[in-house]
């Protein structure tokens, strides 16, 4: 499958803050990407650099296979919506909209009243935007960045704000598009459960560096059933798991062992580290949620 | 560039501060005319502090003249330079300009476009101020007349004023482009109208010697509110070049600004 957004060592810094440091990413074409990572980790940062709203401090970007002064021209192929959407609060949808079509030299009769019907957006009327609910804005927001029919979608958050109605009417808009009109998807979310839901490759990122690449298959395999153990002396522990020829295993904490494989032989491994001297405060089959892989990969709840 | 120039078109006649702003210009003529005209307390009070002799003060109003006389009173500058910075800001406030500006090349074009707004408000502002003058004139003055024989030079004085209103604009679409401050780019604006530059320009004369003598003139307002139908051809074209060169001067400067900058 082709690359149609890849970036290597891409760099940002604002005064003294690193936004991005050396950040390398790949999205392949036709793909739903979820970028994931908390509240100033860099996503916005790294999408407003690939829509050319801003300029990377060093690395390199590419798009479309284009590179360097060619990016530009690839860059009108991208639809965004970053942060909140841009809107005219006192002009309707349809004159926002309009604004963007005159802008781009469309000239496609009934294309405006096309892109409402798409986003839903196709009955507001003459109301302007000022009064629109946040659903709406952001579903105004994706008329907008579909405008021109772009190849690549740039998503920064699109949920925020949104109710549980309004989130999955977004999902089921991106999902829609993604397999209707073959467009590639790149959202960002710092909700991964969210993300889990609609993506097919998952990108983490933490301090302004991508920390993981995984696909969906992957995470499933991270975020499947274990055994988690709860012992005063893990180093003994270790030593036996590994005894029994148990690799897959980690330290979680001081007194927990995460235990990812032999998900049946919970009382077999009870037995032996007993015999082996090791107390056993508790044992029993958990599933590690998204939450708690993700929490573990970006340091943990710190600010709990 | 074109689409651009089409879109601002699009979004400037659906801009609510135009017609606001333009309103108040109506009535800012049609005041005007009454208490210089009509009113006779003003008329009494302007007589007795002044030096119009008897001869003046029986000349002919001539519409052309005090249509004029209208443009030459800042006041526009002020409406211009709010219309200027709350349209050039409003796009970034608004977050629209991230819809567009990300494609390569085309800052600096959705910049320079959006003076087609701004050239569209000015002669919006230009005919209210003609409309709303003449026919309070005729309405309100028994003895206006029609002033067919200075038409020619009221025009010409008009075409500067329009060089000069537009780089009076381009100033302050520069300067709320480097600020992105509405607020210190309006007052800014509203102060430099009101003629503190003049007064700058003579406290830096008086204190460092090398500086040209008479250095007011190569300011836009000085122009604007000294010039005047009846000025000599030379002078008009003095004044149409200056307002020309800062003009082209702060729109490479503020395309140049938006092309290199981030946008948000």
């Amino acid at each position: 499958m082709d690359t149609i957004v890849s970036t290597n060592c891409l760099t940002k810094v604002y005064k003294k803050e690193r936004a991005l440091d050396s950040l390398t990413l790949h999205v392949k074409k036709g793909e739903i990407y979820g970028f994931i990572g908390r509240n100033g980790a860099g996503k916005t940062t790294c999408m407003k650099i690939l829509c050319g709203l801003a300029a990377p401090t060093s690395g390199e970007y590419s798009l479309f296979g284009r590179t360097g002064k060619d990016v530009g021209k690839m860059q009108e192929r991208i639809g965004n919506l970053i942060e909140m959407p841009g809107l005219y609060p006192n002009m309707t949808a349809y004159e926002n909209l309009m604004c963007k079509y005159i802008a781009m030299g469309i000239h496609r009769k009934g294309y405006i009243e096309e892109i409402l019907e798409t986003v839903g957006l196709g009955d507001v009327g003459r109301k302007k935007v000022k009064k629109f609910s946040l659903g709406m804005k952001q579903r105004l927001g994706i008329g907008m960045a579909l405008l021109g029919e772009p190849d690549l979608l740039l998503l920064d958050e699109p949920v925020n704000g949104l109710d549980p109605q309004g989130i999955a009417e977004i999902r089921e808009t991106v999902r829609r598009l993604n397999r209707e009109k073959n467009i590639t998807v790149m959202i960002s979310s710092h909700i991964l459960e969210e993300l889990y839901k609609v993506a097919d490759t998952f990108g983490i990122i933490h301090k302004g560096t991508l920390i993981q690449e995984l696909s969906r298959k992957q995470l499933e395999e991270k975020c499947s059933d274990c055994i988690k153990i709860c012992l005063a002396d893990t180093r003994r522990a270790c030593i036996v798991l590994e005894d029994m020829g148990i690799q897959n295993y980690k330290v979680a904490a001081p007194d927990t062992i995460h235990v990812y494989e032999m998900p049946g032989r919970s009382g077999e491994i009870n037995l032996k580290l007993s015999k082996q001297g090791c107390m056993v405060e508790s044992i029993q089959i958990v599933r590690e949620s998204l939450e708690e892989y993700f929490l573990e990969l970006t340091g943990g709840a710190a600010n709990a | 560039m074109l689409n651009l120039i089409k879109m601002n078109l699009y979004r400037v006649m659906r801009t609510k501060c135009v017609w606001i702003l333009l309103l108040i210009t109506a009535a800012m003529c049609i005041l005007s005319v009454y208490l210089e005209f009509v009113d006779q307390n003003v008329k009494d009070f302007e007589s007795s502090r002044s030096e119009i002799s008897q001869e003046e003060e029986s000349r002919e109003i001539l519409v052309p003249e005090v249509i004029c006389g209208e443009m030459q009173g800042n006041y526009f500058l002020i409406f211009l330079s709010i219309f200027v910075v709350l349209y050039f800001h409003g796009e970034e406030t608004s977050g629209f300009i991230k819809n567009l500006a990300g494609r390569s090349g085309l800052r600096w074009q959705m910049y320079i476009a959006k003076y087609a707004a701004v050239l569209i408000f000015i002669l919006l502002g230009m005919l209210v101020q003609i409309v709303f003058t003449a026919v309070s004139l005729f309405v309100m003055v028994p003895g206006a007349a029609a002033g067919f024989s200075i038409l020619g030079s009221a025009c010409a004085y008009m075409a500067v004023m329009l060089v000069l209103e537009m780089a009076f604009a381009a100033g302050a679409a520069f300067l709320v482009t480097l600020t992105r401050s509405s607020v210190i780019s309006i007052a800014t604006s509203i102060i430099l109208a009101g003629g503190i530059g003049w007064m700058i320009t003579q406290l830096l004369i008086s204190r460092f010697a090398w500086l040209p003598e008479h250095l007011e003139e190569y300011q836009v307002v000085y122009h604007a509110g000294t010039l005047f139908y009846n000025s000599s051809g030379g002078l008009l074209a003095f004044g149409a070049a200056v307002g020309a060169v800062w003009l082209v001067l702060y729109s490479v400067l503020g395309g140049i600004l938006t092309e290199k900058r981030d946008m948000i």
